[in-house]
């Protein structure tokens, strides 16, 4: 073995600190779910119980039973499920169409049509949101999925970042097959999506967990209860009258820890496609 | 001969391929965002009811009237309020969390705390407000418990006017926080340690190479988190809604929360459309001045 240097003991002292720290930062990240999930369990009166009760003296499951009573939670899963796996297909190819688009095409004006593309970006969903409201009336798209997803569907997030990526792409491969005769669609779908996987898969994470988050535009075109998204359907909830704190809580355990689930098993790749967008 | 013509419609075609291959995209974008934006503004010089009533031109007398309603001016505080507090607190603060999960060694402990900091981006905004909104609860909740615990008397937190913003700041700097430590964790992984080497050879000090050398790389990634922080703050929505519905009194409107509340609960489209293009326009300014600002600033 090599002889190790023996750590000085302020060294010590610091790195004891610096896990310290960070312990005590994650625990407070977590303690509100424990909160939640132990809550979830508890009878009304040990919810309200003053001085507070942290671990449930008497452990129930009338919460869930009244959850699964009262809302539909598996009906929720599903819209949610379809809401952004719609949303997330539709912004995957618009984002790479335009990221082509941009990345490797020709063309006057060029510039001046990204420009007012990313312009978009700056504005905030509540602008858009009355015309948007009245134009699912007249289509009548009040309480469906293409009312739910269509206006989402082409982002200018999602274009910038496909074109920062494909520019990275050498024009050789594009002209060669032009020369070949390969129509734009076939280059596009033959040669430039399957270099791209990486950042797609990135990009459909994020709008994933986006779309999975959305609550404005869901809350105010979903009004039967089989239409409802789970942020929806958990908000109907919260807003009754009396707060049912128990029942409350029992509804987002129920709506977040699959999501946490899915999340610890494919950790990296989630994390890669928040820093994907961040970093280019 | 007989080429010619067919050549100049090849030529033809090439030119305008790309704008075909554009049409769909711009299309789209007419239908949902561009021109949602110009009719958002035509509404907004409008008297506009969806029940009763009809329409009448107005004029800018929704925007005269929005500047002299006091919930605006609370709105317009509050959300201000609710940007600036997560700019200057949160972005340090995961800069702080990236730098000390920066600095530990084992990979795999890294990856289980990043995972811990990330845990709330994976929940819904509203789940965590009915989390946090019991959490709150002045009696019950623990929150209070914790700060009794290190004796600090019970604050009113949601109940209290004066407390109710405050309360839905740190919930959201609490719910947003992984985003931006994995981004600058990122960013603090993407700096070649070359640099500090060089650095600790000269003898630089760990401030010294911080402040001269982490935090001027770091600054793409503090631009984008900067920028998109107050692009999504100033449409703060759902705690509000669910943690204090704008309450007590007025004490935590937000713009977001006016707008629903004037468009969907009294009816009121063309105010609704005029405070949201007030919104815009404010947004516009703020993101141009930092844009500008910082590209000055951090020219190097």
């Amino acid at each position: 073995m090599l002889s190790k240097k023996g750590k000085e003991p302020a060294e010590i002292v610091k790195s004891f600190f610096h896990y310290l720290l960070l312990s005590i930062g994650a625990l407070i990240m977590v303690i509100p779910f424990f909160w939640m999930i132990l809550s979830s369990f508890k009878p009304s009166s040990e919810i309200l119980s003053i001085p507070m009760i942290l671990f449930p003296r008497r452990f129930i499951l009338d919460n869930y039973q009244f959850v699964f009573g009262f809302l539909d939670m598996g009906r929720y899963y599903i819209n949610t499920l379809i809401y952004a796996m719609g949303v997330v297909f539709l912004i995957t190819i618009s984002s790479t169409w335009g990221g082509y688009i941009f990345a490797k095409q020709e063309f006057k004006g060029k510039n001046l049509f990204f420009i007012i593309i990313l312009s978009s970006m700056m504005v905030p969903f509540m602008v858009r949101l009355l015309p948007l409201f009245l134009l699912t009336v007249r289509l009548r798209w009040v309480n469906t999925y293409q009312g739910l997803i269509l206006p989402a569907a082409v982002e200018a997030f999602g274009i910038f970042l496909m074109r920062q990526f494909m520019q990275e792409i050498p024009s050789s491969l594009v002209d060669a097959a032009r020369i070949d005769g390969a129509s734009e669609v076939r280059i596009y779908s033959s040669v430039i999506l399957p270099l791209c996987k990486p950042v797609i898969g990135a990009l459909g994470i994020l709008y994933f967990i986006w779309t999975w988050d959305s609550f404005y535009w869901p809350l105010i075109i979903l009004s039967g209860n089989s239409m409802m998204t789970l942020p929806v359907g958990i908000a109907k909830l919260a807003l009754h009258h009396s707060p049912l704190y128990g029942e409350e809580m029992a509804a987002t355990t129920i709506a977040v820890i699959p999501m946490i689930v899915v999340f610890l098993l494919f950790q990296k790749s989630f994390i890669k496609g928040i820093t994907l967008t961040g970093l280019k | 001969m007989e080429n010619k013509p067919s050549r100049s419609f090849s030529r033809w075609r090439r030119k305008s391929t790309p704008y075909l291959m554009l049409a769909p995209i711009m299309a789209f974008l007419v239908a949902f965002m561009f021109g949602p934006i110009l009719y958002a503004l035509w509404m907004s010089f409008w008297r506009w009811s969806l029940v009763g009533g009809g329409i009448r031109f107005l004029g800018l007398t929704n925007y005269i009237n929005a500047i002299s309603q006091p919930r605006f001016i609370r709105s317009l505080t509050n959300s201000t309020y609710y940007v600036l507090a997560t700019v200057v607190f949160a972005i340090p603060i995961s800069l702080f969390i990236a730098v000390a999960l920066n600095g530990i060694i084992s990979r795999r402990l890294r990856t289980v705390f990043t995972a811990l900091y990330f845990l709330p981006i994976v929940t819904s905004m509203v789940a965590a407000s009915i989390v946090w909104r019991h959490m709150y609860h002045p009696g019950a909740g623990v929150i209070n418990f914790f700060l009794g615990k290190l004796g600090i008397p019970a604050q009113g937190w949601t109940a209290d006017p004066g407390q109710a913003m405050l309360a839905i700041v740190i919930m959201a700097i609490w719910k947003n926080l992984g985003f931006s430590v994995v981004i600058f964790l990122a960013a603090l992984q993407g700096i070649p340690s070359i640099f500090y080497e060089a650095a600790r050879i000269d003898g630089a000090s760990k401030w010294a190479i911080f402040r001269r050398i982490t935090f001027p790389l770091l600054q793409p990634a503090s631009l984008f988190i900067l920028v998109t922080s107050v692009i999504w703050g100033f449409q703060i929505f759902a705690p509000v809604m669910l943690m204090t519905e704008g309450g007590p009194g007025d004490s935590s409107y937000v713009l977001g929360y006016y707008i629903y509340q004037e468009a969907f609960a009294f009816d009121r489209m063309g105010y609704a459309a005029a405070l949201a293009f007030s919104m815009f326009v404010i947004l516009i300014v703020v993101t141009i001045v930092q844009l500008r600002g910082l590209a000055k600033k951090w020219q190097y």
